[in-house]
């Protein structure tokens, strides 16, 4: 079966924006852009998930001349690949190789799993993040973990209906003080911690 | 000047304690406990809010503490402890002194006078006053590999945004990873 990876910046505090969506605090440079352009040309990887904002940031920048001049692998791929659009209010999806799911997303999400191909790639999605968290549908979480403290922002995971254990799998720091974690949910145990 | 190092396990979600101040979630073993004597036995200062310290003052002098973790419960009872509060009359830990007056004025006190680095453990609340006063010097959080999914955040209440500097990445065998930062305008 196909494994979903939730990939993430997030402050210290866990915010993956603050209340105003900005997220111009995320730090990169050389080696971090060469890092996320080697994660989107990786082989593992042949489809995204997104909710409803984070399809509306996305679809708005990388189609644009500018995204295709500044970050050209990135944006081919993201442009290329086949994205799942999770929204009961949009009407139609315009970007390139998008599909709007309107049903249950745990139910949508299933079957997309089951389909034959490769794993997928979950962005932001705050709400639809902690749906299928609850239900058990992510299989990884890489989080960059940003050398700064916000102050105000919204967590990334928030309202949990239980804790999960994790296994952690791999840690990287960066230059610029970025660490990259990565965790599978550790299904070995049951997750009465809290 | 004395630095002050906050130092604090934390969950992937950001909380320190879960609901009902559970922190049996904790990811403790031998590797741990050697970090945190290697800690301890750094310090001749720790700096506790009321909360915390009611906790911490309960425990460590106990006989459950005192069989189970010999060693951090010998250092936690014999070490100078702070405890910043308004509304405690008198704090009865072993070398506690009560810290009544205003925090960031008294804490640069303490900084200032001769000895080794200060540590602020737990103390969530007291911790947001320091860090909005730039009096911490150096943040060393250990995540621990756990969605808590409800609970108290770590950092909650700062009114302003604070940029870190990453110092140190170490990954225990158990999962835990301890980030350790120092405050950008306090870098070199």
């Amino acid at each position: 079966m196909r494994k979903v990876v939730m990939f993430n910046s997030i402050s210290l505090e866990g915010f993956f924006e603050t209340l105003d969506h900005r997220i111009d605090w995320v730090n990169t440079d050389a080696e971090f852009n060469k890092f996320t352009t080697e994660n989107a040309q990786s082989d593992d990887v042949d489809g995204f998930i997104l909710g409803r904002k984070t399809y509306d940031m996305m679809s708005s920048f990388w189609p644009t001349e500018f995204a295709l001049q500044s970050n050209p692998v990135v944006a081919r791929r993201m442009n290329e690949l086949p994205k799942y659009v999770f929204s009961r209010t949009l009407k139609s999806v315009d970007w390139s190789n998008s599909e709007l799911v309107k049903g249950d997303a745990v139910q949508e999400l299933k079957r997309i799993k089951h389909l034959p191909g490769k794993d997928l790639v979950i962005f932001g999605s705050g709400n639809l993040s902690k749906t299928f968290i609850n239900n058990d549908l992510i299989d990884e979480f890489q989080l960059i973990v940003n050398p700064i403290l916000l102050a105000s922002g919204t967590p990334l995971f928030q309202d949990l209906n239980n804790s999960v254990r994790l296994k952690l799998l791999n840690v990287r720091t960066f230059g610029n003080g970025n660490v990259l974690m990565i965790y599978q949910p550790d299904r070995t145990t049951t997750s009465d911690a809290a | 000047m004395r630095k002050v190092i906050l130092f604090n396990l934390m969950s992937l979600d950001g909380f320190f304690e879960g609901p009902n101040r559970s922190i049996e979630w904790h990811n403790v073993d031998d590797e741990f406990n050697d970090f945190a004597v290697e800690q301890v036995s750094s310090t001749d200062g720790l700096i506790f809010g009321q909360v915390t310290y009611e906790m911490m003052a309960e425990y460590w002098p106990s006989e459950e503490a005192i069989r189970s973790d010999p060693i951090i419960a010998d250092w936690m009872n014999k070490l100078p402890k702070y405890v910043f509060s308004h509304t405690l009359n008198r704090a009865d830990w072993h070398n506690t002194t009560l810290v009544n007056g205003d925090a960031a004025v008294e804490l640069r006190k303490i900084k200032g006078e001769s000895g080794r680095d200060l540590f602020v453990f737990g103390s969530a609340d007291l911790s947001t006053s320091l860090i909005q006063n730039n009096l911490i010097d150096e943040y060393r959080v250990l995540v621990n590999p756990i969605l808590l999914g409800q609970g108290t955040p770590l950092f909650h209440g700062l009114k302003d945004p604070v940029s870190l500097q990453h110092i140190h990445t170490r990954t225990f065998t158990n999962g835990n990873v301890l980030l350790t930062y120092q405050p950008v305008s306090r870098a070199m």
